[in-house]
């Protein structure tokens, strides 16, 4: 009989001490992944500067009269003729507004 | 058998001890209830009272792009300098030598951050938005109580691009003008403060709402207008008012089928980035804040009033025959003596006396009533901040002199935007729409909050009434009208143009030498894809708008249909025609291999009507390769850039005409000829393909034939 409620006992005793050495561990997981977290965050809001750095730096240099100025200066380009210009029949109707792209 | 003295205590040790084991769990189990459950929530306050704080949320301001996604404002995180004066005062000692250092590196006033660093606060800017440089050379100085952090800063890349249109925001990020103050609420987004957990550092260690800050971002939007058409708008305006000598000028560039804005400019203008330096006259909206009288640009309007009313008709003759026509003792000129002129004649040479008569034959009321219908003396609506409507007094008090004049635009006033949203009231079936200016508005998650639909106001006239006042625009651009400046070769152009003096507020009446020039009309005529309204405020060289705002409408209509791929209407029809005429060198050679322009019909196959050969297209480039296709009647689908690599159906076989052939491009060959001259293209397409094919002479020598308008005209 003291033999089978020590058994018991220590089973009783065993499996608090795993939930509680659980719940530790989850603890420390969570904060664990807060702090991976907060660290993602900061890493994302310095690559969205970075993007929008980016992103201005690419409008800046998309520029039309600069685009045109290199297109005309360094490529020798011009503004094609009416004679340059080959109508496809199906891309006029693709476009009923606004440019066909 | 008795128990040992030794079993005995061996049983009470394990005893106690079991019983020590059996208590300590309940202990600990009631220590644990205790603070979880019975102190939980005092427990929980305090501590969040020691790790949570508020962390202030400062949302981005959305960016502002045109209708093909292009940026034209957008915000940037930029160093800002900022100093703890009580700080700086217990650490260093000589804070004036501190300031000087300062003041070198940031290049600004020595004395003013003096005075700054004297204060007894814990918080002063020292310069906000400083360039990298400046806050590292800051840095670098080590002096204890300055700081740096991050602040948005507004930037426009395009520098003037649509400076009125999208208008400016100040250093706190506060719209001031333009679209910048019109859509600020959206733009700006809101300003919160979340609840943090943070640790013994004073570092965030998790909040949700760190993860959900993109609802308090400002919103994006997308514009109607086109930053390339903005930019052939713009320097188009600005070589116009310098050629001119005008004191100012204005374009505005319209959908016609949707009222939206795709363009608007006006000169002279600034540069967004630097706006603070901008004087009042070059930050004016002249579009939209700046009434003119639109002076014989106000004439279709009136005749479309008087043909839906019935007082005219088509086939009437209007006797202009006078030189004058004495209203109240005043005389009303015309630039020529027309004689008997039809309504179209009125349009087409601005015939003042003609238009004051059908005004007339209109009435009053009615008059006023078609005006008002077309827009005028009514608030455009695109809701830009400064908007003003053109005056239009009610038709009661106006006096004999006004019932003529008005007819002719003389006595009331309009705007750029307002007059091209009447013009486009004719190229859209009689329809007047309300203009258009934003597009879309989305969220920080990416969602669309608020797209625009175009808006009718009002079926001003019947689409057969439009279609009338249409063919006698077309008339004004064509040889005999006022407008031939403004026509371009292969488009049919619907305009009209505008003369009037401006008035003169020190003396009364209208002054002599000073006027406004104006030209607003719409291509193709027949199609109409865009609206423009060009004005010239005191052009000094010339002042008819044929001769001053005409040329202007033409270089700026002409390359915008370029750009949107509108194609010439001759060009439509035969683009081969357009090819051929292309200047040729008649001894230049061919120098692209042209074994593949005819195909020899394998043996014993023929082609039943209605059906072709497919060309060898392979190792062509584009252009060629295009030209064959369309000379065999075959439509083509090409992917890549280069030359052709690969083609689908192969060469040879026979399919219906009009079939799609698949051409993929790829880099060409180092070893590849240079692409051929048109000369080269005309030799190729000169070469018979089938009995049906179109023949060139033909459609060259039609083109051959097409009128080309003189570019000579003056306004009446």
């Amino acid at each position: 009989m003291k033999v089978r409620f020590l058994k018991y006992w220590v089973i009783v005793v065993v499996a608090i001490t795993l939930a509680f050495g659980v719940h530790l561990l989850l603890l420390s997981e969570n904060a664990h992944m807060s702090y991976k977290l907060a660290d993602l965050k900061l890493q994302e809001e310095r690559l969205k500067a970075q993007r929008n750095l980016l992103a201005l730096e690419a409008a800046t240099l998309r520029q039309v009269d600069r685009v045109e100025a290199i297109a005309r200066g360094s490529f020798g380009m011009e503004v094609p003729k009416p004679s340059h210009v080959i109508v496809m029949g199906r891309t006029q109707e693709q476009h009923a507004s606004g440019r066909g792209r | 058998m008795s128990e040992t003295r030794f079993q005995r205590n061996v049983r009470i040790r394990t005893a106690v001890l079991c019983a020590a084991v059996a208590i300590l769990p309940l202990l600990v189990l009631g220590k644990a209830f205790d603070l979880q459950v019975v102190r939980a929530s005092q427990l929980k306050a305090q501590a969040e009272g020691q790790s949570r704080r508020k962390l202030a949320l400062t949302p981005q301001r959305g960016a502002i792009y045109d209708r093909d996604g292009a940026e034209l404002a957008v915000s940037v995180d930029a160093d800002t300098i900022w100093a703890n004066p009580r700080q700086l005062r217990k650490s260093v000692k000589d804070v004036g030598e501190a300031a000087k250092a300062l003041a070198t590196l940031l290049k600004i006033d020595q004395a003013a951050l003096e005075r700054k660093l004297a204060s007894d606060r814990f918080f002063v800017w020292v310069k906000r938005r400083a360039t990298a440089a400046e806050s590292k050379a800051a840095q670098a100085l080590k002096l204890p109580g300055i700081s740096v952090s991050k602040e948005a800063r507004r930037y426009y890349p395009n520098r003037e691009l649509a400076a009125h249109v999208l208008g400016h925001a100040d250093v706190d990020g506060r719209g001031i003008s333009g679209v910048e103050l019109m859509l600020d609420e959206k733009l700006r987004g809101s300003r919160t403060s979340a609840p943090v957990v943070r640790d013994g550092r004073g570092k965030v260690v998790y909040s949700e709402h760190l993860l959900d800050d993109l609802t308090t971002q400002g919103h994006d939007v997308s514009l109607t207008i086109d930053k390339t058409l903005q930019h052939f708008a713009e320097r188009e305006l600005e070589l116009a008012v310098r050629t001119a000598e005008a004191r100012a000028g204005s374009v505005v560039v319209v959908d016609p089928a949707s009222g939206e804005i795709l363009a608007l400019a006006n000169y002279p203008t600034f540069n967004l980035n630097d706006a603070q330096h901008a004087n009042d006259a070059q930050r004016r909206n002249r579009a939209i804040v700046e009434r003119f009288e639109p002076g014989s640009t106000s004439k279709p309007f009136v005749m479309a009033g008087a043909l839906a009313a019935g007082a005219v008709k088509l086939s009437d003759s209007i006797d202009c025959t006078p030189d004058s026509l004495i209203v109240d003792g005043r005389a009303i000129h015309d630039a020529h003596r027309f004689g008997m002129l039809s309504p179209s004649e009125v349009i087409s040479r601005s015939s003042n006396i003609g238009i004051s008569k059908v005004g007339g034959a209109l009435g009053r009321d009615r008059l006023f009533g078609v005006l008002q219908n077309f827009g005028f003396g009514v608030l455009p609506g695109s809701g830009l901040p400064g908007e003003v409507a053109g005056s239009l007094r009610p038709y009661q008090r106006w006096y004999a002199m006004d019932a003529a004049t008005i007819p002719f635009g003389q006595g009331m006033s309009t705007t750029t935007l307002q007059l091209a949203m009447s013009m486009s009231a004719f190229a859209n079936k009689g329809r007047l729409l309300e203009p258009l200016l934003v597009k879309r508005v989305v969220d920080g998650r990416g969602q669309t909050v608020e797209e625009a639909l175009p808006r009718v106001r009002k079926q001003v006239v019947s689409e057969r009434i439009a279609g009338a006042v249409t063919d006698m625009l077309v008339g004004v651009t064509t040889e005999g009208g006022t407008g031939t400046e403004a026509a371009i070769d292969g488009y049919l152009v619907a305009g009209k143009t505008g003369t009037a003096q401006k008035s003169d507020p020190e003396h009364g009446g209208y002054a002599k030498d000073k006027w406004v020039s104006s030209f607003a009309g719409f291509a193709p005529a027949n199609k109409p894809r865009l609206t423009i309204a060009v004005v010239l405020d005191e052009p000094m060289i010339a002042h008819q708008g044929g001769a001053v705002a005409a040329p202007v409408f033409r270089r700026l209509m002409e390359a915008s249909l370029r750009h949107l791929g509108v194609p010439a209407e001759r060009a439509q029809n035969n683009a081969v025609a357009l090819v051929r005429s292309a200047p040729s060198k008649p001894e230049a050679k061919p120098t692209w291999p042209l074994e593949g322009a005819e195909v020899p019909l394998p043996r014993g196959v023929s082609l039943a009507p209605g059906e072709t050969l497919v060309p060898n297209l392979v190792g062509r480039p584009a252009r060629l390769a295009l030209v064959q296709a369309r000379h065999a009647m075959l439509e083509v689908a090409l992917a890549g850039s280069g030359v052709v690599s690969q083609q689908q159906p192969a060469p040879g076989s026979v399919v219906r005409r009009g079939t799609l052939v698949s051409l993929q491009l790829s880099s060409p060959m180092p070893e590849l000829p240079a692409p051929p001259l048109a000369s080269d293209l005309a030799q190729v397409i000169a070469a018979p393909a089938g009995a049906d094919a179109p023949q060139p002479s033909a459609a060259s020598s039609n083109r051959d034939k097409l009128p080309v308008p003189p570019r000579r005209g003056q306004d009446g």
